[in-house]
């Protein structure tokens, strides 16, 4: 595998004649969160960022492509008219009600009409996303996001929604226990281990953490976190 | 296919190297995280911001 510099990169896209886009994941986080270990490796992502599929370039079925690029705007944001301005910054500052009420002045011309359906898809798609983790009982991952929201869509009818999970999410008893469990489970996910003795260490927090919360999703989540400690065997 | 008339867009990663951890696929429906590229080539775009309301196919490469 190459550890070459930008340089080596370009000569070799030229040399292929390669005309797709590309961008270098320094440091190998993005190859890190999708466990990637071997190429070609590819990943599908909606307009709203979630990840509908991983998995070899070859195997891509086009049903996904179009669920994918459902409500997705039709052109990329760098080609947007200079009309478009106050959308892009709202976008960017994930400020939704703000890109709402600016894209509702653009004229057709600017492409308003794509630009408003895909803003309220994005809407629609993080409520949704929202709502599926409460449903599957990640809490945590349901919490952070509610919190998140209420902030994007302060202002919007949406907001209220991701207010009244993160109210369903406080008045369920069996949250509390599940979200300090899976703040455990993020704490040991997130420290390097190295050493054998570390690595069975915390496969012994897990299991503990899995025994006291049998049948949520910590306990998923704890089984997971073990499989992929003990190199990925079950 | 067309990519462009169906509003998804490509984009190949340049790996540095390719780790020898266990693999860890992510779960369909996960959310994407704060994702940070660099060295942007052969495409408007200048974060990976820029790609926002678009659907995207990362693809991971290497060259030996």
């Amino acid at each position: 595998m190459t550890n070459e510099g930008e340089s080596e990169t370009v000569k070799w896209i030229e040399s292929k004649g390669a005309k797709y886009a590309y961008a270098y994941d320094k440091g190998g986080k993005l190859q890190r969160f999708f466990g990637v270990t071997g190429i070609p490796a590819a990943v599908l992502v909606d307009a709203s960022g979630t990840i509908l599929w991983q998995g070899h370039p070859g195997n891509l079925d086009e049903g996904l492509v179009a669920k994918a690029t459902a409500g997705a705007l039709p052109k990329p944001m760098w080609e947007w008219s200079p009309a478009t301005k106050g959308v892009k910054n709202a976008l960017l500052k994930k400020q939704y009600k703000a890109a709402i009420e600016e894209a509702a002045k653009l004229t057709e011309a600017d492409g308003a009409a794509a630009i408003q359906s895909a803003i309220q898809g994005i809407v629609k798609s993080k409520l949704e996303l929202l709502k599926a983790s409460y449903a599957k009982g990640d809490f945590l991952g349901a919490e952070t996001q509610a919190a998140g929201l209420q902030k994007e869509l302060a202002g919007l009818p949406e907001a209220d929604e991701a207010a009244q999970v993160a109210a369903d999410i406080k008045a369920n008893d069996k949250a509390a226990a599940v979200i300090k469990a899976q703040k455990q489970i993020a704490k040991i996910r997130a420290g390097e281990l190295r050493k054998k003795k570390e690595i069975e260490a915390a496969i012994e927090d897990l299991q503990k953490i899995q025994k006291a919360n049998v049948g949520t999703f910590a306990a998923e989540e704890a089984s997971e976190l073990i499989t992929r400690l003990r190199g990925g065997k079950g | 296919m067309n990519l462009r008339s169906t509003g998804l867009a490509a984009l190949a990663l340049a790996l540095s190297a390719l780790f020898a951890e266990p693999a860890r696929a992510q779960a369909p429906g996960s959310k994407l995280p704060q994702v940070e590229l660099e060295g942007f080539a052969q495409t408007g775009a200048k974060t990976f911001d820029d790609f926002l309301g678009r659907a995207v196919l990362i693809e991971f490469f290497a060259y030996w």
